[in-house]
């Protein structure tokens, strides 16, 4: 699982990605980035989106996938996605019950 | 309908074409299948092979209307073969399609927030439209309520509540079309192509405020939406208890399959046996009653005995599509198939190829990336399809005795395997290929997890009506075909005169056959496997009537089978039915399968690859069992 930190994140509190976020844990939107570590980022990043992973949006995990808690089903306005920690890595979040 | 006419003054002279435009999982096929019922036309899109589903249906006014069921898209963004057709026919650039006079924008009223941005996107492209709010039962059950004359004020387009799965749930959705429809310009206007260009991830955010504000207004009560399908995920979404059920599903999906077919497919045998019992008796013997008996009914019936296990089999996935549990299967196994390079979407692909990988392989297109989605193509076909369960059956029959070992019979532990054989070696060739294409790009899953859904029997029944009907077109036509020509070569040239062996040697099939040995001696095939394997290749199941039209048998049904099976028993070694049996692990799939390749592909290349790697699979699969079995034998005396 992935542990690495944006240094750009470190100075606001409680940032985090989604990428990171554990079963039952819940966060705000921030940002949702074209990270550059991904290849067709771009795309994912206009289809995130358009699914509604938009800035003041909250997340929650519902539930990760056995064995390596990967992909993640998470839950974003009224509907519920399936996402790899990969693509979710680019959806940046304030944690909220940190 | 004449009288109505007289009241409403502005009917249509033409046909209007409409056009259904939703997100996946919106109800947008229930809303079709209300409107057409069963008078619809299945077919492809000109150069794709996307399912493009058409039907027609008239209003109170007697204005007619052909409804197209656009594929579903989350944008116009298009990142799927499925979305590039939405997108090209609302821009009037797909090729043999006309942009539609009136799109009809189908809404999934628990789940508004994703659903509007796309009707404020479609919105743009200035066609007339009106939206349509699909399951509102749903929602007021789950005390959502929402305000529609704010939210038609609000979109500025008509919109108009829906049960599509309800007998009057689409009647104000249609009323409302014809005022739209009596609204429109008589003549067919010429429609200008639509500029469109990809919203910037600005625009999109804006897009999407502009949905939340409208939401804030129109929603009087949020409701409890998710309370149920949560509850049902914290079972099935589950680490340990969520593998525990897919597996469960699927022993319980093949055991069904197995033992519910059983008395409809007896059935079928008896009703095609009274048939030729029926012949033989009214006609004189000669040429045409050989056609009928030997070429047709037993050619034919020992290929629609596998209606049932292929309806049962559809039925089921048909029920995991519609309750929405499917992708909750792709979620699970994710990880799992990633290890082989796959995507946890090859999932539903892959079950669906162990019916037909024809299907199978036409559901890929859900899959984004080109080498993921060219892998799975690929391994469709290592899935046991239906149709060679015939051939399983036949040689498990005659060579693995009927035993119980512990808990398990013999004969189905060996069906069992087989099936395993397939799966297991589908990973190693996905295995393969990941390496020796590269893996370029990242694709994400991004996967949507609909709200479960009770399946509606009707969608059900229209699904495996269509279903029925494409295998019975299928065998009434290309197998019947086959089955003629088979039976042709078979019975001419007749023997000459004082012929000693039977009259099939002297025939052109038997020349051919005898050919063909030379090949297929070194993993011990007789002569009559290699003429069977000839139109096995246009159809796996034909193999088993092909030999027992080649065994010249002329009985049918279930006495073909015993005979044929206790005939090949005792004229074939148990190395050769063991080597059968491996080669149709693999064998080369039939000609449908691989004109279904190259039309998804678009290229030679891989329908020419893919029967050559699974030729050479089979060979070397059944040359290995039939030296090793051979050795066995000899080892064991």
């Amino acid at each position: 699982m992935m542990h690495e930190k944006k240094t750009s994140q470190q100075s606001v509190p409680n940032a985090s990605h989604l990428g990171l976020l554990k079963k039952g844990e819940y966060g705000i939107i921030t940002r949702v980035h074209d990270s550059s570590s991904i290849a067709g980022a771009s795309a994912i990043q206009l289809r995130l989106l358009e699914l509604g992973f938009i800035k003041g949006e909250s997340v929650r995990i519902l539930a990760e996938s056995f064995p390596t808690g990967d992909p993640i089903a998470v839950r974003v306005g009224s509907s519920t996605f399936a996402l790899r920690r990969h693509e979710a890595s680019m959806v940046e979040v304030a944690l909220m019950n940190a | 309908m004449v009288n109505a006419s007289t009241v409403f003054s502005n009917v249509q002279q033409r046909v209007l074409h409409i056009a259904l435009v939703g997100n996946p999982n919106c109800g947008k096929t229930a809303l079709f299948n209300r409107l057409t019922g069963a008078k619809q036309k299945v077919a492809n899109y000109a150069g794709v092979t996307v399912e493009r589903k058409e039907g027609q249906f008239s209003g109170p006014s007697g204005q007619v209307y052909n409804v197209i069921d656009l594929p579903g898209t989350y944008s116009l963004n298009a990142i799927t073969p499925d979305e590039s057709v939405t997108r090209d026919v609302l821009l009037g650039t797909l090729e043999g399609e006309q942009i539609p006079d009136v799109l009809v924008l189908v809404v999934d009223a628990t789940n508004l927030m994703l659903n509007l941005r796309l009707v404020l996107e479609v919105k743009r492209l200035n066609i007339p439209m009106l939206c349509v709010v699909n399951m509102i039962d749903i929602a007021r059950q789950r005390g959502l309520e929402i305000n529609f004359s704010q939210l038609q004020q609000e979109l500025g387009i008509p919109v108009v509540e829906a049960v599509a799965i309800q007998a009057a749930g689409a009647n104000a959705f249609i009323e409302r079309l014809e005022v739209l429809a009596s609204e429109l310009p008589i003549q067919e206007a010429s429609k200008a192509l639509t500029e469109w260009k990809s919203d910037t991830p600005e625009a999109l955010e804006s897009t999407q405020q502009q949905v939340r504000k409208i939401l804030q207004k129109v929603i009087q009560q949020p409701g409890e939406v998710h309370k149920l399908s949560d509850t049902i995920d914290s079972v099935v979404l589950h680490p340990i208890l969520g593998y525990v059920l897919l597996a469960v599903i699927l022993f319980l999906v093949f055991q069904a399959v197995f033992s519910w077919s059983e008395a409809p497919k007896e059935m079928i045998e008896a009703g095609f046996k009274a048939l030729s019992v029926a012949i033989q008796h009214t006609m004189p013997d000669g040429i045409l009653r050989s056609l009928l008996i030997d070429g047709i009914i037993a050619g034919v019936g020992s290929v629609i005995v596998f209606l049932p296990q292929i309806l049962i089999l559809f039925f089921f996935i048909l029920v995991l599509e519609n309750s929405g549990y499917l992708p909750r299967a792709a979620f699970l196994l994710d990880r799992l198939m990633g290890v082989v390079g796959l995507s946890g979407r090859a999932f539903i692909p892959l079950l669906s190829s162990f019916a037909c990988a024809i299907p199978g392989i036409m559901a890929t297109r859900t899959i984004q990336n080109p080498r993921d989605r060219f892998i799975t193509i690929m391994i469709a076909p290592l899935m046991t399809c239906s149709a060679r369960l015939p051939v399983y059956a036949l040689m498990i029959g005659a060579f693995i005795p009927n035993q119980q070992i512990g808990f398990f019979n013999l004969q189905g532990l060996v069906l069992f395997g087989l099936y395993m054989a397939g799966i297991v070696s589908a990973m190693l060739v996905a295995y393969i290929l990941k390496y020796a294409l590269g893996n370029k790009e990242y694709q994400p899953l991004m996967l949507e997890l609909p709200q479960y859904h009770l399946p509606h029997l009707r969608s059900l029944a229209l699904g495996l009506w269509e279903r029925a009907s494409i295998f019975v077109t299928r065998v009434g036509t290309t197998i019947l075909a086959i089955m003629i020509i088979l039976w042709f070569l078979s019975t001419f040239p007749s023997p000459p005169e004082h012929a000693t062996g039977a009259a099939i040697h002297y025939s052109f099939a038997g020349k051919l056959g005898h050919l063909l040995e030379f090949l297929f001696k070194p993993i011990g095939f007789n002569w009559q496997i290699s003429i069977a394997l000839i139109p096995g290749m246009a159809a796996r199941e034909v193999a088993v009537g092909a030999l027992a039209t080649v065994y010249a048998l002329s009985e049918s049904g279930d006495q073909l089978n015993t005979t044929l099976s206790s005939v090949i028993a005792s004229t074939w070694g148990l190395p050769t039915g063991l080597s059968l049996l491996a080669w149709y692990i693999f064998a080369p799939q039939c000609i449908s399968t691989l004109l279904t390749v190259k039309q998804e592909t678009n290229s030679w290349k891989a329908p020419i690859g893919m029967a050559f790697y699974m030729f050479a699979l089979a060979y070397l699969a059944s040359w290995a069992v039939y030296r090793i079995s051979s050795l066995m034998l000899l080892g064991g005396r």
